[in-house]
């Protein structure tokens, strides 16, 4: 038993306040926040709903969660960020090859709703190319916090930007596919389309190496 | 924490337009104060968005110079503690007792079911121990263990030296390390070895 112990375990009762506590507070002291635009595209697994304004993309939900209802999503996009958002004409540049090609490096987001770590995190998944995947442990080291892997579970699972920041290649170091916002089921599909063999632990290992 | 003070600029040439910022900085220091030193984790939320609101208010009655030169995270806490403190003092006064309130521990993604209930039960038996500890220490070891904080941040927030601070935070490791050792080191052995 180390002088360590249990200062690592208290680092672990650090919590996040509930998803769409900011945009309860800035409703309810009055800051006017602008409004976002959205686009309902194809992508991998189905058709998305994208927004954005004019600092990058902000929220990306699978239609399927919210039964391709344009309303549905926008409510969940009231209640996470406290902004309306209106149906635009043109999808924002790049989105669509992005899509495409698995690869989100290369568009503007607007990540402001996150902490500074989570966003840490998300640029860190980013890395991540398609047809490969790594563990939460790799993330935490990559942005130089070795013991934050549960930190770093919790920012992915709130990914605000799912699919384009892809919180899809990061997995269990045992193999195992670990949770996704939009289910277990739709992170296999993405990981099988781009490639990826399932339930191959050994393959998951050396990524992490 | 190395754009605070960028950020304490931006919350002084324009309120509206940094607060978000403000919130997503700082959301998870106030609101795990605000859950971790209390008895009551339900009412955390509540006390987390009243000290926005009280931040808000604040931040549009001060001159840009007051405001830049805020540090703003041991700032907030102090909100936080004071608004816990008065709550905590009309809890106290009305007639029922109230129980202590545990709030659900959310999982643990990175981690399988197994697992999971064992971290869930050993954080929210860590959190029931911390609550136990007398207030002084209680809020010294949560604000730099559980937070993050620093030293000089807590003296501040306390209005103690950081001497004191330090004496406060080893103590309430000392009495953590006694009241987990004693019935969890079986669990703690056999969570080595598995891992």
């Amino acid at each position: 038993m180390t002088e360590e112990w249990p200062m690592r375990q208290l680092t672990h009762l650090r919590t996040d306040p509930p998803v769409g506590f900011a945009a309860q507070v800035l409703r309810a002291v009055g800051v006017p926040v602008g409004d976002d635009r959205v686009v309902l595209v194809e992508g991998p697994v189905g058709q998305v709903f994208v927004a954005y304004n004019d600092a990058g993309i902000c929220h990306v939900a699978a239609a399927a969660v919210v039964d391709g209802d344009p309303d549905r999503f926008a409510d969940r996009h009231r209640r996470r960020f406290g902004r309306e958002v209106w149906p635009a004409n043109e999808p924002p540049p790049g989105l669509l090859p992005a899509l495409r090609t698995g690869r989100g490096s290369d568009l503007a987001y607007d990540l402001t709703s996150v902490s500074a770590f989570a966003r840490a995190v998300l640029r860190a998944a980013l890395l991540i190319p398609p047809g490969e995947v790594r563990s939460y442990g790799w993330v935490a080291r990559e942005i130089g916090t070795p013991a934050a892997t549960r930190a770093v579970g919790s920012a992915l699972g709130r990914n605000p930007v799912p699919i384009l920041v892809p919180c899809h290649r990061v997995v269990r170091s045992d193999g195992r596919i670990g949770d996704y916002a939009f289910g277990s089921a739709m992170k296999r599909n993405l990981l099988q389309l781009e490639g990826v063999p399932a339930a191959t632990p050994q393959r998951w290992e050396s990524a992490d190496r | 924490m190395s754009n605070c003070a960028d950020l304490a600029g931006r919350l002084a040439a324009d309120v509206d337009g940094a607060f978000a910022e403000l919130l997503a900085a700082h959301g998870s220091a106030v609101y795990t104060t605000a859950l971790r030193v209390s008895r009551q984790p339900a009412d955390a939320e509540d006390v987390a968005a009243e000290t926005f609101a009280r931040a808000y208010a604040a931040l549009r009655g001060y001159p840009p110079e007051r405001t830049r030169a805020l540090r703003l995270r041991p700032w907030l806490v102090t909100i936080t503690l004071n608004l816990w403190r008065n709550q905590a003092r009309a809890a106290d006064r009305r007639p029922t007792v109230v129980a202590l309130d545990r709030a659900a521990e959310p999982p643990d993604p990175t981690s399988g079911p197994e697992q999971q209930a064992l971290d869930v039960d050993d954080r929210a038996r860590l959190a029931g121990l911390l609550v136990d500890l007398p207030e002084p220490q209680r809020v010294a070891v949560v604000l730099r263990h559980v937070v993050g904080m620093t030293h000089a941040e807590i003296s501040t927030v306390m209005e103690c030296p950081e001497g004191t601070v330090k004496s406060h935070i080893s103590r309430a490791l000392a009495a953590l390390r006694t009241r987990l050792a004693v019935p969890a080191t079986e669990v703690r052995h056999c969570k080595e070895v598995r891992s």
